[in-house]
């Protein structure tokens, strides 16, 4: 699916493109009075549900109801637009049958996100990046593990209240689309940002 | 707030952009093609079905009077496997027929495709009593005149293009000569909508159905030392659905493999044991090349064993023809471990790399890849020194014609058997 990772980048380079815009504009109220620039770090984690089309399991046991969890270090510069890196761990889908054992495929994305406040707090952001998916058998034949790389794309939706000065809570819902095994998964859950460096 | 325009607009962008993106990741790619089925109790369904020695007098080259643009000028027509074959050249495209009797007229049903594109329908073949069903029911003189008449559809539609043919000639003395059609993956690439998932059980039982009197299937070695048939190096989309495992399927014992993968079809991976079972007892193919996907140290000795049983089992069985499997040894590591095994010589092997290690290894088989060359010197020095020349992986519907031509190999390996059929039986 690269015309997804296509579109993606498309966004992202209008996003840049326009901020940048906006910034040669020298609009006021597009820098924020006190600093310039902030570094944040920003943790989240929650429900997650592997909503892909899978192979008929009639002797399986299907599990789609999992855990998601990241950890982003973010640059805001100031405007619009704010760049993160992003590395996270989805649980995606597991199997048990008494002939195999339980199986399980999960991903570790690592992704470059870029995203902005169209209102205070509401943060839309999307993202590229690579995941390393695995897998792992145990149970009745034994311990197998494997994995393989895919190109990942991300969306995300997220409101966030300040508790302190540096430190925010919120929640978000995400999409994830690892193109490999044209994996679709959704997110929800609660995210914790905190400011750790204004210059 | 946002006060600047151009922001503004970037907001809408993404925000129109977010749910498109996540309808269009929604999007399934079309995948496999449905073969056509006639209704059970068609036009054959109170017929008595023609014995093979009855099918054997319609073998042979015949005009196309009716239906060229589909077939072309000529066709060839031969039992293949337990069904009747017709082979023609545009499109790659190929019948497969059933056929019956009853009274004096001869009744085929069956399906046409064309191997090139995603083209498929039914065919109702027939042969009147006048145009030659007494012959091919009874024998005796040969009819003046043998003619197939009847009409073929798009799809599950029927009857919508007449089609007709006369039998011209039977095959010559050239055509009759042992050739190797060898199959690529048990009959064809997954990509080229075949019946089956290549490198399955399922696709070898039918293999020469498509004209092929030899397969070339992949091997690999699972975890726990199971030789297992799979082409590519990982679990991927092009050959399995999503599933529980990813990765190399060489990761995994063969229980995960066959218990959590389904393949594109819908098959499992077969182990070799369960595929050369299938070859021996199901099928009268003649040679199988054993292509060794994986340098794993193992493999070979895993693999021989199993080689040698298949062989013997197909030899302990009554009007069998002879069949011979054969180690392919594609690259120098497979090379060295293969003639680092102190009987090697007596084992039936088919060297892909230079002739001279292909004679070093006293291979049975020289397989130098198609795009060097008719090679016919070195084709010539291969066979003085008992060794049979085979190019791979011949698809070309021009090459092939130039290779019957001006070469003198012993076989092409081909993802095209039926193409390759065509031409090797209109010689």
């Amino acid at each position: 699916m690269a015309r997804i990772h296509a579109l993606t980048a498309l966004l992202c380079c209008t996003l840049v493109f326009s901020t940048a815009q906006a910034r040669s504009q020298a609009m006021p109220d597009t820098v924020s009075p006190s600093s310039r620039y902030t570094v944040c770090i920003q943790a989240a984690g929650g429900y997650s549900r592997d909503f892909s089309e899978y192979q008929e399991q009639r002797f399986l046991e299907e599990h789609r109801d999992k855990g998601y969890g990241y950890c982003q270090i973010r640059w805001l510069p100031g405007h619009l637009l704010t760049g993160a890196l992003e590395v996270g761990y989805l649980a995606m889908y597991s199997v048990t049958s008494v002939s195999v054992g339980e199986s399980q495929r999960s991903a570790v994305p690592i992704m470059l996100m870029f995203a902005m406040e169209p209102f205070d707090g509401l943060e839309l952001s999307g993202g590229l990046g690579v995941a390393l998916l695995s897998a792992r058998v145990s149970g009745a034949v034994g311990v197998a593990t494997s994995t393989s790389t895919s190109m990942a794309t991300q969306g995300a939706l997220s409101y966030a209240i300040g508790l302190t000065d540096r430190l925010k809570v919120g929640a978000e819902i995400r999409i994830a689309y690892l193109d490999l095994y044209d994996d679709k998964i959704f997110n929800a859950g609660l995210l914790f940002r905190y400011e750790l460096l204004r210059y | 707030m946002i006060t600047s325009p151009t922001a503004r607009t970037a907001v809408r962008l993404f925000l129109l952009c977010l749910p498109v993106l996540c309808l269009w990741s929604c999007v399934e790619s079309p995948t496999g093609l449905l073969i056509p089925e006639f209704r059970k109790g068609g036009s054959l369904a109170h017929t008595k079905s023609l014995l093979p020695e009855q099918l054997e007098r319609l073998e042979g080259v015949w005009a196309v009077d009716n239906g060229r643009g589909r077939l072309g000028d000529s066709v060839v027509i031969k039992i293949s496997g337990d069904r009747l074959t017709i082979y023609a050249r545009p499109n790659v495209m190929y019948v497969q027929l059933e056929s019956g009797h009853l009274d004096s007229v001869v009744l085929f049903d069956g399906y046409w495709r064309e191997q090139t594109n995603s083209n498929t329908g039914l065919i109702h073949l027939s042969i009147d009593s006048n145009d030659g069903a007494e012959y091919i029911i009874h024998g005796g003189r040969q009819s003046d005149t043998i003619r197939l008449s009847g009409s073929y559809g798009q799809g599950q539609l029927n009857n919508t293009d007449a089609i007709q043919m006369h039998w011209v000639r039977a095959f010559s003395q050239q055509a009759r000569q042992p050739f190797a059609i060898i199959a690529h993956r048990a009959g064809g690439r997954t990509a080229d909508l075949i019946p089956h998932s290549e490198n399955t059980v399922e696709l070898i039982r039918i293999a020469e159905r498509f004209g092929a009197n030899a397969v070339e299937i992949d091997v690999r070695l699972s975890v726990d030392n199971v030789p297992f048939l799979y082409h590519d190096e990982q679990l991927n989309p092009r050959l399995v659905r999503r599933g529980a495992l990813v990765g190399p399927p060489e990761d995994y014992p063969i229980k995960a493999l066959q218990f959590l993968v389904t393949l594109i079809n819908g098959e499992r991976i077969p182990t070799l044991a369960e595929a050369l079972d299938a070859i021996v007892n199901e099928t009268n193919l003649e040679f199988v090349y054993l292509d060794i996907k994986t340098e794993n140290a193992g493999l070979l000795s895993r693999v021989i064993p199993l080689q040698l049983k298949a062989m013997a089992d197909a030899r302990a069985i009554p009007n069998r023809k002879p069949l011979t499997l054969m180690i392919g040894i594609p690259t120098q590591a497979v090379y060295d471990e293969f003639i680092a095994i102190p009987e090697h010589r007596s084992i039936p092997s088919i060297v892909e790399l230079s002739l001279e290690q292909a004679q070093q290894a006293s291979a049975r088989v020289w397989a130098p890849r198609w795009t060097l060359g008719t090679q016919l010197a070195e084709v010539q020095q291969a066979k003085a020194s008992g060794i049979a020349a085979v190019t791979w992986t011949l698809d070309d519907d021009a090459f092939i014609q130039e290779y019957l031509a001006n070469g003198e190999f012993d076989g092409f390996l081909t993802n095209y058997p039926t193409l390759v059929t065509w031409h090797v039986y209109m010689r």
